[in-house]
C-alpha cells in the first residue's frame, strides 16, 4: 500500500509542479484599463473644446486675449498634469506615457501661439479644435483597446 | 507652393506602417488608416491657408506639428495593440498547456 502511494506520487509530482509554474505564467504586455483614465481624459478634452469654442465664438464681454484666458490654460495645464500622473501610475505603459506627453505638446503649441500673438485666426482655432478633438481620441480608443483586447 | 500629393504620401506612410506592425497590422489597420487619411486632408488644407493668409507662418508650423504629433500618436497605438495581439496569442498558448497538464495529470478542465 505505502509502495503504492510512493509510486503514486512519484508520478504526479512532477505534473504538479508544472501545473503551479504554468497557472501563474500568463504574461503582461500592456496595463489593464484604466476607467479612471479615460473619465479625466474625457473632462480634459471638454474643457479645451470649451476654451477654443469661446475664442471662435466669444459671447460678448468675453476677454479673448491671452491675458484674459490665463486661468482657463492654468486650469487646463493642471487636467493634462493629472492624466500624466494616471498614466505613469501603471506599469506596463509607456505608450500611454508617450501619447499624453505628446498631447501636452499640442495644447502648448496653443498656449504659447496665444501668449505671443496675443489672438489667433479663426482658421487656426478650427483646425486646432479638430486636431485636439483627433489627439484625445486616438489616446482614450488606445485604452479602449486595452479593455477589448483588440 | 509645390502641390501636396495626398495620395502618394498616404501610400507611402500606410506602407511603412503595414511594415513596422508586421504579422499584426491586419488587426490593427482599421482605425489608423481613416485617421491617417485625415492627418493627410489636414496636412494638405493648411498648405493651401498658409498661401490664402487664412493662416499666419507661426500658426502654420504649430498646426503642421500637430500633424506630426497625430502621427505619433496613431504609432504609438499601433504598437500597444501589436503588444495586445502577442500578449493574447501568448496566454492562449498558456491556457492550452495548462488544460494539457491537467489532463495528463487527470484533473478535471
Amino acid at each position: 500500500m505505502r509502495q503504492n502511494l510512493a509510486g503514486v506520487l512519484h508520478r504526479v509530482a512532477p505534473l504538479g509542479l508544472v501545473l503551479l509554474v504554468v497557472s501563474a505564467c500568463h504574461i503582461k504586455l500592456v496595463s489593464d484599463y484604466d476607467d479612471n483614465f479615460v473619465q479625466a481624459a474625457v473632462s480634459t478634452e471638454k474643457e479645451i473644446s470649451t476654451l477654443l469654442q469661446n475664442l471662435r465664438n466669444p459671447p460678448i464681454g468675453t476677454d479673448i486675449t491671452y491675458k484674459g484666458n490665463i486661468a482657463n490654460y492654468n486650469k487646463v495645464d493642471v487636467d493634462m498634469n493629472h492624466l500624466a500622473v494616471l498614466s505613469s501610475s501603471h506599469e506596463n505603459n509607456a505608450a500611454s506615457i508617450a501619447q499624453v506627453n505628446k498631447v501636452i505638446e499640442i495644447v502648448h503649441g496653443l498656449e504659447t501661439l496665444h501668449r505671443d500673438n496675443t489672438t489667433l485666426s479663426p482658421a487656426f482655432v478650427t483646425q486646432k479644435q479638430q486636431d485636439i478633438d483627433l489627439a484625445f481620441a486616438i489616446v482614450i480608443r488606445t485604452e479602449n483597446d486595452k479593455k477589448a483586447g483588440m | 507652393m509645390a502641390r501636396f500629393d495626398i495620395s502618394a504620401v498616404g501610400k507611402a506612410v500606410l506602407n511603412a506602417a503595414a511594415n513596422a506592425a508586421g504579422k499584426t497590422w491586419k488587426k490593427v489597420q482599421h482605425d489608423f488608416t481613416a485617421d491617417l487619411q485625415q492627418v493627410l486632408q489636414n496636412a494638405s488644407n493648411i498648405a493651401l491657408q498658409l498661401e490664402s493668409g487664412q493662416l499666419s507662418e507661426a500658426e502654420a508650423q504649430d498646426l503642421l506639428k500637430d500633424q506630426s504629433a497625430i502621427l505619433f500618436l496613431l504609432a504609438e497605438e499601433v504598437d500597444v495593440d501589436s503588444q495586445i495581439v502577442v500578449q493574447n496569442a501568448v496566454n492562449a498558448a498558456v491556457d492550452a498547456l495548462w488544460s494539457a497538464v491537467k489532463a495528463a495529470a487527470g484533473l478535471a478542465a
